[in-house]
């Protein structure tokens, strides 16, 4: 039913989808939680009609992407996201590791790759100085509590 | 008013906040300048360094910024024909054009005197409706509140960019977002998993730092295909008489046109710089020149989106209601601070409000010198490849965000919203709303479950009020209005610039 010629509009159904499946977790997730009444509200009660309303969005965005106007998802590239969002869950993952310096060095130099045109030398050395300018930045100017090498 | 404003001028010329209003000027040109990264990352990016900071300090800083950024964002938009920011994109159609016809000068002139025009004069006028403003909030209960919020999100739709479906459910979900934590009464832990760590909630600087600028680099790197931009040597500062002549009406136009849109929830520098380029053309006894280097199309918007960018502040600071994304993060610095916003700020903490409007008559002048003669130092930031330029903000954001509390979790958080801001990007959907949603969201629970106690579970209550009743049929005429088709297209054309 949903084959790609029947979707007029993808974002808009990329939309719904984003929406409509924030919206049952928020329900399926808040199930527990007691709802009140309107003059008693339980704390279940808010999120539940937050939810309630993302779906009904959503249903109405699933409609409009059969029938409104035609559109595609534009330019999506797999190096940026994936580059950039690996980077930060690895500096996420190393800081309190292995300290501020090698963290930043990685980090920079992994997300290097989202772009296509930086040379291998290019890239130590803009981490180089990217990781040591941190470190002067946040550590001794501005006095940030991260250990610079070496675990927390 | 005049003695508040000296009072307030009193206090911004403070050595210590005439630094920290130099910083903010500083800071908020070279974002501008610099693709990618907006006022808004910018903003969530130093929230949470404000905290050691003296109030009156950070919301100088903070404010600074964000007009900062608009001087910034016209000085790209003219020499490289990149808008800096969003709202520099109608300085890009004539003012790069002027530039190309060997009159940069003439146009980066323009825009800067413009705005400080427009900035003064803004700053006059927040003065002066402050005292109105506030007290009519005197007479707001928690119905009022919670109407006003509603024509607030009603507003942030209609004057929102694209699909207003879309926008009220980015609203939503942000709003849902905020949900997550403890419940208000303290007796339910919501969508949190056992985790202590999502006791508090959701911070949103974290959030605003991945939706606006870990998504920023990623867009912008799958759109950009490297090679350096040509940029044009900027000439003469210098504005003929001529050039004087055709720019007086256009920046006295700009500056009300953008001091009224400015005010109106969802309002910002944007929408009043696309309007303002829609009027001078509708006005001009020349409007074959408009996208040719007509001087009005610099002047009006960009007097336009300054003023606007300062008077989005006076909902937030008389009556403690945001208007758009920068003021839902000044409210969090003020929250940060302690300091609860709303009508009393203006009477229990006098030096704080007129302090930040001085200093904005103030920041204007800073950036005027900082655009004008300094432009060169800009250019040669210009010059920085955006490979150097990206991996450097992904850094000052990891560590920025981690610092908020020397925890991991916020970089996670950071990297989950961008993602979601990035496939809220590729449906076409704004992120702004979804900001507003998370900000205002815990707010509007309170007044509706306080309204609905008040009222004893009748939701009629917000329409026997007489203030709450005109509230909530202004939001609904205006919902009506923008569904209008003849509306709809003033609304694409104006924000597809043609």
């Amino acid at each position: 039913m949903f084959g790609k010629d029947r979707i007029r509009n993808q974002p808009d159904l990329l939309a719904a989808l984003l929406f409509g499946l924030s919206g049952l977790a928020g329900l399926i997730l808040g199930w527990p939680l007691a709802s009140g009444t309107a003059a008693a509200m339980g704390s279940g009660y808010f999120p539940k009609l937050v939810s309630w309303l993302l779906i009904a969005a959503a249903v109405a965005l699933v409609v409009r992407s059969l029938i409104g106007t035609p559109e595609k998802i534009t330019l999506v590239r797999v190096r940026p996201i994936v580059f950039i969002v690996i980077a930060a869950l690895l500096f996420a993952f190393l800081l309190e590791r292995i300290g501020l310096a090698v963290t930043a060095f990685v980090t920079i130099v992994v997300a290097t790759f989202a772009a296509r045109d930086i040379s291998h030398v290019q890239r130590v050395i803009l981490a180089l100085v990217l990781s040591t300018a941190s470190v002067v930045l946040f550590v001794y100017a501005l006095q940030q509590p991260l250990s610079v090498w070496g675990p927390r | 008013m005049i003695e508040n404003l000296l009072l307030g001028l009193s206090v911004a010329v403070s050595p210590s906040n005439l630094l920290f209003c130099l910083f903010g000027a500083l800071v908020g040109t070279l974002i501008g300048v610099i693709p990618g990264l907006g006022p808004t990352a910018t903003i969530a990016l130093l929230l949470p360094f404000t905290y050691t900071l003296d109030p009156l300090a950070a919301l100088i800083m903070l404010a600074g910024i964000y007009y900062g950024s608009q001087y910034g964002g016209s000085t790209t938009a003219i020499l490289v024909n990149m808008p800096g920011e969003v709202s520099a994109v109608i300085t890009c159609i004539d003012g790069h054009k002027m530039a190309l016809q060997g009159r940069a000068g003439t146009a980066l002139t323009v825009a800067a005197l413009g705005s400080l025009f427009a900035g003064c004069v803004a700053t006059i006028l927040i003065a002066a409706w402050a005292k109105p403003f506030a007290s009519l909030a005197q007479k707001f209960s928690s119905p009022e509140y919670f109407s006003l919020m509603i024509v607030g999100l009603v507003m942030a739709l209609v004057l929102a960019a694209g699909s207003m479906l879309k926008a009220v459910a980015a609203i939503l979900l942000g709003i849902l977002v905020g949900t997550i934590g403890i419940d208000p009464g303290g007796s339910g832990y919501r969508y949190t998993f056992g985790q202590p760590i999502l006791f508090d909630g959701i911070g949103f600087a974290a959030v605003a730092m991945g939706m606006f600028g870990i998504v920023e680099i990623i867009s912008h790197l799958e759109e950009v295909h490297s090679g350096k931009q040509r940029i044009i040597p900027v000439g003469r500062l210098w504005m003929s008489l001529e050039d004087v002549k055709r720019s007086l009406g256009p920046v006295v136009r700009g500056t009300a046109i953008g001091s009224v849109l400015g005010i109106l929830p969802g309002g910002g520098a944007a929408l009043g710089s696309f309007a303002s380029y829609a009027v001078e053309k509708k006005v001009s006894r020349r409007p074959e020149e408009f996208g040719n280097g007509a001087i009005e199309g610099v002047a009006g918007p960009e007097s336009a989106n300054n003023a606007a960018a300062q008077t989005s502040f006076i909902p937030l600071l008389t009556l403690g209601v945001p208007s758009n994304g920068i003021s839902a993060l000044l409210m969090g610095a003020m929250l940060i601070q302690g300091i609860a916003p709303g009508p009393n700020v203006m009477t229990s903490k006098p030096e704080l409000f007129w302090g930040l409007i001085a200093s904005m008559l103030i920041g204007n002048l800073m950036l005027v010198v900082i655009n004008l003669p300094l432009v060169g130092m800009w250019i040669r930031v210009l010059r920085l490849p955006y490979n150097y330029l990206f991996p450097t903000v992904l850094i000052v954001c990891c560590i920025g965000v981690y610092s908020i509390n020397n925890s991991i979790f916020e970089v996670l958080i950071m990297v989950t919203f961008a993602v979601v801001g990035y496939i809220m990007r590729k449906a076409n959907c704004e992120g702004a709303p979804f900001l507003l949603g998370l900000v205002l969201g815990p707010q509007l629970e309170e007044y509706l479950r306080r309204s609905m106690l008040m009222g004893q579970g009748d939701p009629s209550i917000f329409f026997l009020r007489p203030i709450s009743a005109g509230l909530i049929i202004a939001a609904i005429v205006l919902l009506i209005v923008a569904l209008a088709p003849t509306v709809r297209r003033t609304r694409e054309e104006a924000f597809t610039g043609s």
